[in-house]
């Protein structure tokens, strides 16, 4: 016992360098894939408010493109609006009555934190519970789709980027419904691939990509990208689609994020059929 | 290390952290730099200071750190493991006597040649783990050998920098 003692005493930093590894290493795969929200709302009060006050500070000096956006995005939504109602009466149209329910609304939020380096990126945004927010709604910038919210505490929310190896959507291409994956491969934060389209379909260099109300995440035609290059794989089949991301993802600061109002009886009804294919 | 130290090391842990938490982790230069300048604090520590100080020490820097970028124990892992290398390196490597003097190695402490070589193998083993556990898969390892390779080199850079900016006068400090 008295040599077991002087053992550990004479070893106390090996026993300590263990242990402290052993902590670190518990807590990277214990953490590892919900790693962002469970740290969240263990310490979001604290960290939340020191990087919402450099937040406060940074936003200075971004304000001019930031209000540039603001205008691009002003002009857009002046030329269009519609596609932001359901038509419960199919014989009337653009005429803003009872005969539309509004069924998507925008939601404003600011990007506290943000990352664009990993495989599988998220960010963060000040608004949280409180405002309504809930998992499952997208996120958009004013210059296109941004991510989708993965998890939600009282105050803030963690978004998954676009930019992750995870976050797949059904694209429209050039007005088209085209049942592929927009899908990033992890490797230029600018660009962003379409797999499983097939050869067949009339692919150029340019066309616009837009979302589809797949998912119920988005309404459909908001902007994702457009097409850079477009070349058959070797053997035929599927066209391999480079999209030049509408959004700057490194510079993301204002985004809106996107409420469904029908989409938990979209998903109710779909509940039973959505699994057996 | 007296009071005096210790206060110097807090101070200028707050402000390195601060810069690495609020600015460099906020730069997404590009996918592949993301350089970890507060390592700078792990490998200035006293070459001679007690082993379950410099671990809880790199723990405490690897935990603010890790933090704040939402990845618990990814970065203080490196910070420990780097602790212990460098203890490894230390107590085998170096002449007995050296090491009695406690100096924090700086270009005023060390031979420059030496200083060199030291901060860019630590950098780059440091950014090496990191970057490797970060991804955990050798899929993209082209890609992340890239990251590996400039996220250090950047980063030798930044804290060569602040060694000349900030540590000009701790000449004679031992």
């Amino acid at each position: 016992m008295q040599n077991l003692l002087q053992f550990i005493r004479t070893n106390f930093h090996i026993f300590l360098f263990l242990l402290l590894q052993g902590i670190s290493l518990f807590a990277l795969f214990r953490f590892n894939r919900y790693h962002q929200s469970v740290f969240f709302s263990t310490s979001s009060t604290v960290n939340g408010n020191i990087l919402n006050q450099r937040k406060n500070v940074i936003n200075y000096f971004s304000l001019k493109s930031e209000n540039q956006r603001l205008k691009e995005e002003n002009i857009l939504l002046r030329t269009r609006g519609t596609e932001n109602f359901l038509f419960v009466s199919k014989d009337t149209q653009n005429v803003f009555d009872s005969a539309q329910v509004l069924q998507y609304s925008y939601l404003p939020a600011k990007v506290i934190y943000n990352n664009i380096r990993k495989q599988k990126n998220y960010f963060t945004l000040d608004q949280g519970k409180k405002h309504g927010v809930e998992k499952g709604m997208g996120v958009i910038s004013p210059l296109g789709v941004a991510g989708l919210i993965v998890d939600v505490s009282e105050n803030f929310s963690v978004a998954m980027s676009v930019l992750n190896s995870d976050f797949i959507l059904t694209p429209k291409i050039n007005g088209q419904i085209l049942y592929g994956n927009v899908n990033w491969n992890g490797k230029n934060p600018n660009l962003i691939q379409i797999t499983k389209i097939s050869d067949h379909y009339d692919i150029r260099e340019g066309h616009e990509v837009t979302t589809t109300e797949f998912g119920h995440y988005f309404p459909q035609n908001i902007k994702i990208g457009n097409i850079k290059t477009a070349t058959r794989k070797e053997n035929g089949k599927y066209w391999e689609i480079d999209v030049e991301l509408a959004t700057d993802m490194a510079q993301l600061g204002e985004v809106y994020i996107i409420k469904n109002a029908f989409r938990q009886e979209l998903e109710e009804i779909e509940k039973d059929y959505t699994n057996e294919h | 290390m007296n009071t005096r130290d210790w206060l110097r090391l807090v101070a200028s842990a707050v402000l390195i952290l601060a810069v690495q938490i609020l600015i460099i982790n906020n730069l997404n230069l590009n996918q592949f730099m993301f350089p970890q300048l507060y390592i700078i604090l792990l490998i200035s520590l006293p070459i001679n200071l007690k082993h379950w100080i410099g671990y809880l020490i790199a723990f405490a820097l690897g935990f603010v750190v890790d933090s704040f970028s939402y990845t618990p124990g990814l970065q203080s892992f490196t910070c420990v493991l780097i602790m212990f290398l460098r203890y490894s390196y230390f107590n085998n490597l170096v002449d007995k006597e050296w090491l009695s003097t406690g100096i924090r190695p700086s270009f005023t402490t060390a031979d420059t040649g030496w200083y060199l070589a030291y901060v860019s193998i630590f950098t780059f083993v440091f950014h090496f783990v990191l970057l490797l556990l970060e991804d955990f898969s050798f899929v993209n390892f082209g890609n992340t050998l890239l990251k590996i390779v400039y996220s250090s080199s950047l980063a030798v850079l930044l804290i060569l920098l602040f060694q000349f900016t900030f540590n000009r006068e701790t000449v004679n400090d031992e």
